[in-house]
């Protein structure tokens, strides 16, 4: 008799094989083929990310059992990397669970994998030394150790996937894409920035990495160095524990990523954390509201999707998630070897500039360059160039070579949605 | 093989009657053989003027209140393992928010969280062999240090005194390392996760790198001869 949590994990692959299969088969409309698709997809990646959050923690599944409390609280999956594999190891190496490259975040109860930039912070601070307990759990690696952990991860999957996490997987792009939708009911046209604007915001991407990394350093540096850049920094309580962090700026970024607020809102919505939790913690000046949510988490929420709702994916284009999983996978010298690429056959382009056109994230290499790869940092791979496309074979998303997803003649015989 | 749309159709709803029915069956298969509370079962200590309850639905094995304190026996609401524990209060109700036993063997550790209402003190003891240092005590998520806001028995009894209605209090105890071969592993063991990473993150760049060869290969193959072709005909 299989245990109930691995019937509800049996269950769900199951409905997303059908659905998938669905879609393939059912859906005529050459146009929203691909769109319908991900956009399945896009919802059965929120409910495989949060599923402990949404359908309660399954804890009969020992390699699901979830460690320690809040917000570890039915963090599902994290043992794997946990506990203490025979012959192997992995017992305290990296328990807070696998970093995938979209904005899991860290935070929420129930989540199944974890957000790499939280990982990234905490590492660097208050986690960089091995053998110390903090967050409930106990680490027998190094920062640094973990910190390549991190790394190497995105590195696997951003040279398999690239941004194909941003465009199908993440769950805030969905959120987006919802806002996206909403706009159309107002039947108003987005905005676009002019082609500098947008390159600006996707360099303005790999600074707001850099200085939170920075910050993490900087409040750190007593645990990393011996030396206290600010003072009142220090790493102290027992243990270095989270209740012996004096210092409120630990994993700063996530101070102000927009994600957070949203995942902590939901939580409330569904009952699995007190209102009061979330907003009745205070911890220092950037902290007022709470620790679950600061002071400026959801002010930049409201912004972010006010501009998500004129822009489309505006997020995508400051992204600093998307920004690493682009260094791996869109820049020399990992673009030499990604495996999901878009290509494009320039003897049959016609410069129609649909492509151009339709694309969420005004990449431009698909309309301006001759022919070849075209995958750009900013790109995506939603596809919906692709799907757009209306010259046969023009654009395609190939993996290892292969296409699996190739643009069609849809002006034949069937009606087009080239709304975006 | 192409479907008919009717077909497809078919296939869908007979995989969903399956599942739907299978997971029925498998669910009602496991048999309740514990005692199930729900978040609105208070458990009583009368004598005491408190009461303990739970934030989440749980089951039990055994659950008897005495001498003022309730024993569980291999309670589970919050973690995959059940834990046996006793608890009582004094003058407050308890709502407790987590219990448990958790984490891998370096890691595992017992915890308990809980809120209060009134002003009184908590007890609770997990087994004579949890006492003293390992323990970790925090109110409203500041460290308590020991004697100072709680206390252990030497029957592993923790009793929590410094709280007012309101509070949240998180108990841990972490286990020591005692198992042998985790004290004794080998440098690779030790850093088996990041040896692996590494790994795998050289693998996939090779087998990118080897897929970008063949694929160039591929595409001056039909230039090549399309040369030999054209120089042929040139002659």
């Amino acid at each position: 008799m299989i245990d109930q949590a691995t019937l509800i994990i049996i269950l769900f692959f199951v409905a997303v094989a059908i659905g998938i299969f669905s879609i393939l088969k059912f859906v005529n409309n050459k146009t929203k083929r691909i769109s319908t698709l991900r956009l399945f997809i896009q919802v059965a990646a929120v409910f495989g990310i949060f599923m402990g959050l949404l359908i309660g923690p399954f804890g009969a599944n020992p390699a699901m059992a979830p460690l320690g409390t809040a917000p570890r609280d039915n963090l599902l999956g994290a043992s794997l990397f946990g506990k203490n594999v025979p012959g192997l190891g992995f017992s305290g190496q990296f328990p807070d669970g696998l970093s995938i490259p979209v904005l899991a975040c860290y935070f929420p109860s129930g989540r199944t994998v974890t957000c790499p930039i939280w990982q990234l912070q905490a590492y660097v601070f208050p986690f960089w030394n091995a053998n110390q307990v903090g967050y409930s759990v106990f680490y027998t690696t190094s920062g640094l150790e973990k910190i390549a952990i991190v790394i190497g991860l995105l590195i696997v999957m951003s040279v398999v996937l690239g941004r194909m996490f941003c465009g199908w997987i993440c769950p805030f792009g969905l959120y987006m894409d919802a806002m996206t939708r909403l706009r159309k009911f107002t039947k108003k046209r987005h905005l676009n920035f002019t082609k500098k604007g947008n390159d600006k915001l996707r360099q303005f991407s790999y600074i707001i990495i850099a200085v939170f990394i920075l910050l993490s350093f900087i409040f750190g540096s007593q645990a990393i160095t011996g030396y206290q850049i600010v003072p009142g920094t220090d790493v102290g309580g027992p243990q270095g524990t989270e209740n012996g962090i004096t210092s409120q700026v630990n994993e700063p970024f996530c101070f102000v990523c927009p994600v957070r607020p949203l995942c902590s809102l939901a939580q409330v919505g569904l009952g699995t954390m007190k209102a009061s939790y979330v907003f009745a913690i205070k911890n220092g000046p950037l902290d007022m509201a709470g620790y679950y949510v600061s002071s400026l988490n959801i002010p930049i929420l409201i912004i972010v999707t006010i501009l998500a709702i004129a822009y489309r994916r505006f997020w995508c284009r400051i992204c600093p998630l998307g920004a690493l999983t682009a260094l791996f996978s869109a820049f020399t010298p990992f673009k030499q070897v990604a495996l999901t690429k878009l290509q494009k056959n320039e003897a049959t382009c016609t410069k129609c500039g649909m492509c151009k056109r339709v694309c969420p994230t005004q990449a431009t290499d698909m309309y301006e360059k001759k022919g070849g790869d075209v995958t750009e940092s900013n790109c995506i791979l939603c596809a919906r160039c692709v799907e757009m496309c209306p010259e046969k074979g023009t654009l395609k998303i190939t993996m290892a070579g292969k296409a699996v997803a190739s643009s069609r003649n849809w002006l034949e015989g069937s009606t087009g949605d080239d709304s975006d | 093989m192409v479907l008919s749309r009717k077909a497809g159709l078919a296939c869908l709803s007979l995989v969903l009657l399956v599942t739907i029915v299978s997971s029925s069956v498998c669910l009602m298969g496991q048999a309740q053989t514990v005692t199930g509370f729900t978040r609105a079962d208070k458990f009583a200590i009368p004598d005491n003027n408190g009461s303990i309850s739970f934030s989440r639905n749980g089951t039990y094995q055994a659950a008897t209140l005495t001498n003022g304190a309730w024993v569980f026996q291999s309670l589970q609401a919050f973690y995959v393992r059940s834990v046996n524990v006793t608890i009582s209060v004094n003058n407050c109700n308890m709502t407790i928010s987590s219990i448990g036993t958790t984490g891998g063997v370096t890691s595992q550790r017992v915890t308990i969280s809980y809120n209060v209402v009134g002003n009184g003190i908590q007890s609770f003891n997990f087994g004579s062999n949890l006492k003293g240092a390992n323990w970790f005590v925090s109110l409203n998520r500041n460290t308590l240090v020991q004697n100072q806001g709680w206390s252990s028995k030497s029957d592993g009894t923790i009793i929590v005194t410094g709280t007012k209605s309101g509070d949240n209090i998180t108990a841990t105890y972490f286990f020591p390392t005692t198992d042998p071969s985790i004290q004794n592993q080998s440098f690779f063991q030790n850093h088996a996760l990041i040896i692996g990473t590494s790994t795998a993150a050289v693998i996939a760049c090779y087998f990118a790198l080897i897929v970008r060869q063949i694929n160039i290969h591929k595409q001056r193959a039909p230039l090549a001869s399309k040369r030999v072709t054209e120089n042929r005909n040139g002659k």
